[in-house]
């Protein structure tokens, strides 16, 4: 990245901080969850600062990753692995920016929805929607490139290995379709604001297929970390491997668990979900991390 | 009877190299060649070899601290260049 880009890149960065905490600061707090938490004004501002700090932290971590590997990509996309790099790095830009849009649409549309309750329903469908787009096309892209690294190998999934991945692919699907028709369900419509059909059809299908590609992905590329020559370059792709898989479940475990407690605001103790959310949130930004210095390492090999 | 001594020097060293740097490994060389032998790679001869194991060295010390490996890659290297000059002196 050249220093004029990084420039821009740290303004961008800067400007979404601060145009995320305006908005904040002007929106009006979520009465609903201050009143099932038992929380005042202040502390509930209060709350939402602490909560979107790491948050920031997360950002920064995910697109200085994204940014490296886009430099990386550059400068190997006439070599035979470039193409698959080059979708890595478009998945982890979606993924990325997706974190960024769903905070943002998250405070508006929640403010939005407070101060219209009318308004309600239709902000929680477009969370939902909105929350759900990025990873449909982020584990999608980086599903192919990581297929597209393996496809020169000849080495695919074991039979117990897909097997193993399909039971449990299985249990995640089934546990969640029974969450999600089950949870809250109340007369107008339910948590999520949608019927049955739709609800499966347009929420938790797309989820298993964006998961299961995430999935996929993250066993493609630890194969594909085993398999490949060069114990340097191997120990490079280890760590951006490691990394992605890092990335992949957090992520998962993040929009999994965010749909539920979206869908249940009060159920569950605050304390229970601050823990949740700081514990995933540093599962994604250590996945960015790692992912980052194991393409420092290997950017290092295409620059000596 | 040079062109495919280069050639065969050029491809024994890109695949040794392979083991260390994987797919990186011929562009590494080529990179090596360009830089500090002052050539494209076509024009690389079996003569240049030493002089290539020595900036392959440097190179690679800047990649890892692990000098065990360093030495391997420099001594198969050099078993290469023994083999090809030792030809070419018969």
């Amino acid at each position: 990245m050249s220093k004029k880009q990084h420039h821009k890149s740290v303004r961008l960065f800067i400007g979404l901080v601060v145009l995320y905490l305006m908005i904040s600061l002007i929106i009006p707090v979520n009465h609903a969850a201050q009143e099932a938490y038992g929380l005042s004004i202040v502390q509930s501002r209060i709350l939402s600062l602490v909560t979107v700090l790491p948050l920031f932290g997360i950002w920064f971590v995910a697109f200085y990753c994204y940014g490296l590997l886009q430099r990386y990509a550059t400068s190997i996309h006439k070599a035979k692995e470039g193409f698959a790099f080059k979708k890595l790095s478009d998945g982890v830009m979606i993924l990325s920016w997706g974190l960024v849009v769903q905070a943002f649409a998250s405070l508006i549309l929640n403010g939005l929805g407070d101060q219209f309750p009318s308004f309600h329903g239709a902000a929680i469908v477009m969370q939902n929607y909105i929350s759900l787009v990025f990873p449909v096309i982020a584990f999608s892209a980086i599903a192919t490139g990581t297929r597209n690294l393996l496809s020169g190998k000849h080495n695919y999934a074991s039979l117990p290995a897909s097997r193993t991945m399909l039971v449990l692919f299985a249990l995640i699907g089934a546990l969640y379709s029974y969450l999600v028709l089950h949870l809250r369900w109340a007369e107008d419509g339910g948590a999520f604001y949608l019927p049955p059909f739709l609800l499966l059809s347009t929420i938790v299908i797309p989820y298993l297929y964006a998961w299961f590609s995430g999935l996929i992905a993250a066993y493609d590329i630890s194969l594909y970390a085993q398999v490949t020559r060069g114990v340097l370059y191997r120990r490079a792709l280890r760590k951006v491997a490691v990394g992605l898989v890092v990335l992949i479940i957090a992520s998962i475990l993040v929009q999994y668990l965010n749909s539920l407690i979206l869908a249940s605001v009060g159920g569950i103790a605050l304390n229970m979900v601050l823990i949740f959310d700081y514990l995933l949130l540093a599962g994604v930004g250590a996945g960015y991390g790692l992912m980052a210095s194991g393409v420092i390492d290997l950017q290092r090999i295409e620059e000596i | 009877m040079a062109k495919s001594s280069r050639g065969n020097t050029y491809q024994e060293v890109v695949e040794i190299s392979q083991i260390y740097l994987g797919p990186a490994a011929e562009r590494f060389i080529d990179r090596q060649i360009i830089n500090h032998l002052g050539k494209v790679p076509q024009e690389f001869q079996a003569g240049d070899i030493t002089k290539l194991i020595d900036w392959i060295r440097i190179a690679v010390s800047f990649l890892t601290e692990d000098t065990e490996l360093i030495d391997d890659y420099v001594a198969e290297l050099r078993q290469v260049a023994d083999r090809t000059q030792g030809g070419r002196h018969a």
